[in-house]
């Protein structure tokens, strides 16, 4: 390998791979973690002749392939743009067409997952003879690796002129409208990720193992309530994550002419997002192997305790042990309410104690 | 413009401000003190980030009983400004524009003239203290504040940026607004329509003209 290959492959490839390995895992999971191995291959197989045949489906396909290619050029044009990657700009001595090659080898190596389905999708479509469609892929492929290959060229090349095309930028910015809760959630999404996903990935998975055992005859919540009681404890953590965020990065939020309603709303939406996948899986479990009443207390007994946990940071100090015990004395009171059976009845006063405690804890803190 | 009532603040048992009452007309005020005498406390006080005893009114409306208002009067740049690392320009830029209502032609505006069109879309995770300083500045002056609180606001500028703020501050001054700042380093007060000096003494505050 020569020497400005090694460091790409260092500085772009590995880097990208690495940050993006969980991306990866998922994608991976989705498709082949979800089928047993004796049927993979009859059940791609049965995926691929769609491809071919459906054109709408190919449509789709293609289009998300031209998400992972926007996905890439983002990604390399951020990094290129980067300060710690500066040296990339000593590139173009190269040559113009050497350049370029090495660029492209580049695209052809982030494509490589996409490469290596479509050429099983075309070797499919040449033993069919359904040539139209082999030449679209081909022609696809090549086209988008030869476009960001281009991208990637011209921003060396020309510095700064991509992004600083009016056009581009004015759209960039209208467009999009962020509201405060978003910057919460993608704080969540980039730095916990693995953390978020292991807390969904448990919480999720307890309750539909938990709760598919569950039949009319030999029907009890409390120990899955206990088990997902653990869940909501780790999503303590969540919560105590986005409120160091708040206080070291986000500040400048508290100087701005929001009412504190409104300020509120952010977190009942945050958290109505970071608890979604519960609600959906106790919705699917929904009437065979949980009572509606039943659901609808785990959904409002989790929903409520994630607000009053946020609310409750407002009062106390950001001191992780502190934040601990008053979490577990959080789940005892909700652990008695299930065995009372008013699981309901302690959600409705955690969401009142939530609420109060916000516009206190809010006032108090800033004034 | 600004008015102080009774206003103390204390960290735990350690009192560090308490201005009794006091009355700041509009113009443009260099707030001094040597480190930890209570400068950038008090600048956050004003911004509406950190509780107090007391009270501030801004042009009449008051922190406590009309905050939205007040806080939409009130613009302010930390000294060092820190930004979670995976939003871009572009995010907080927009968030701003929506929050403070103000024309997107603003915020074109103040970045062309700081050069930042090219980093802008990019992440702030990549950007270097200066730039990051550079946007801290351009986001206190989106929107119509009548009173622009900036916290050493030349540290790890570049003299072309210092002097583009200079002449920002004096064309906003034209436009009647106010500031109110915080600088170690030296400043020609030929360079600045500064109006008068705020010395924090004994953890209250004193003004005394320019000359």
């Amino acid at each position: 390998m020569n020497h400005p290959r090694s460091v790409l492959w260092k500085a772009l490839i590995r880097q990208y791979y690495r940050q993006n390995a969980g991306f990866f895992l998922f994608f991976f999971l989705f498709f082949f973690g979800i089928i047993a191995p004796s049927q993979q291959l009859a059940y791609h197989y049965a995926i691929i002749l769609g491809i071919l045949h459906t054109p709408a489906l190919l449509i789709l396909v293609l289009f998300c392939w031209l998400l992972y290619a926007i996905k890439c050029i983002r990604w390399i044009m951020g990094v290129q743009q980067s300060p710690d990657h500066v040296f990339l700009y000593v590139l173009p001595l190269m040559g113009r067409i050497r350049t370029f090659c090495l660029l492209l080898e580049i695209q052809i190596i982030f494509f490589l997952p996409i490469i290596f389905y479509a050429t099983a999708v075309v070797a499919i479509a040449c033993i069919q003879a359904v040539w139209s469609v082999a030449l679209v892929i081909i022609c696809f492929i090549v086209w988008i690796c030869l476009i960001s290959a281009a991208l990637y060229w011209y921003e060396l090349f020309y510095p700064g002129r991509l992004t600083r095309m009016p056009l581009l930028y004015r759209k960039a910015t209208r467009k999009k409208h962020m509201p405060y809760w978003s910057f919460l959630l993608r704080g969540l999404v980039t730095q916990h990720k693995a953390l978020l996903a292991g807390i969904k990935l448990f919480g999720c998975g307890i309750l539909y193992l938990l709760l598919k055992i569950q039949t009319p005859d030999d029907y009890d919540i409390r120990m899955p309530f206990l088990v997902f009681s653990v869940a909501l404890l780790g999503h303590g953590a969540l919560i105590y994550e986005t409120r160091r965020l708040e206080e070291e990065k986000l500040l400048f939020y508290r100087s701005m002419p929001v009412p504190i309603f409104k300020r509120l709303l952010q977190y009942v939406i945050l958290y109505l997002l970071v608890f979604l996948p519960e609600i959906i899986t106790i919705c699917r479990l929904m009437p065979d192997h949980i009572r509606i009443k039943d659901a609808l207390g785990f959904v409002s007994a989790g929903y409520s305790t994630l607000l009053l946990l946020n609310s409750c940071l407002f009062i106390i100090s950001l001191q992780r042990s502190d934040f601990i015990k008053l979490s577990l004395g959080i789940f005892g009171i909700l652990y008695f309410g299930v065995l009372s059976d008013n699981l309901i009845l302690f959600s409705g006063l955690f969401l009142l104690t939530a609420g109060s405690l916000f516009f206190r804890g809010y006032c108090r803190k800033y004034g | 413009m600004l008015e102080f009532i009774q206003l103390e603040k204390a960290y735990g048992s350690q009192p560090i401000l308490s201005i009794p009452s006091s009355r700041l007309d509009r113009g443009v005020y260099w707030l001094q003190g040597p480190n930890g005498s209570g400068k950038t406390t008090l600048l956050r006080i004003i911004a509406g980030i950190i509780s107090f005893k007391g009270d501030i009114r801004l042009e009449g409306h008051s922190l406590r009983r009309d905050p939205i208002a007040y806080r939409r009067a009130v613009s302010w740049a930390d000294a060092e400004p820190r930004y979670p690392a995976f939003l871009t320009g572009n995010d907080l830029l927009s968030f701003y524009l929506s929050v403070r209502k103000a024309p997107f032609s603003q915020a074109e505006q103040l970045i062309s003239a700081f050069s930042m069109a090219a980093y802008i879309p990019t992440r702030i995770g990549s950007w270097s203290d200066g730039m990051i300083k550079k946007l801290s500045l351009v986001l206190a002056f989106l929107g119509a504040p009548s009173l622009i609180v900036l916290d050493e606001p030349l540290v790890t500028l570049d003299i072309a940026s210092v002097q583009l703020l200079y002449e920002m501050i004096r064309y906003h001054r034209g436009q009647g607004r106010s500031f109110l700042f915080t600088s170690h380093q030296d400043i020609v007060l030929s360079s600045l329509p500064i109006e008068r000096k705020i010395f924090i003494r004994d953890q209250t505050i004193e003004t005394l003209a320019v000359a």
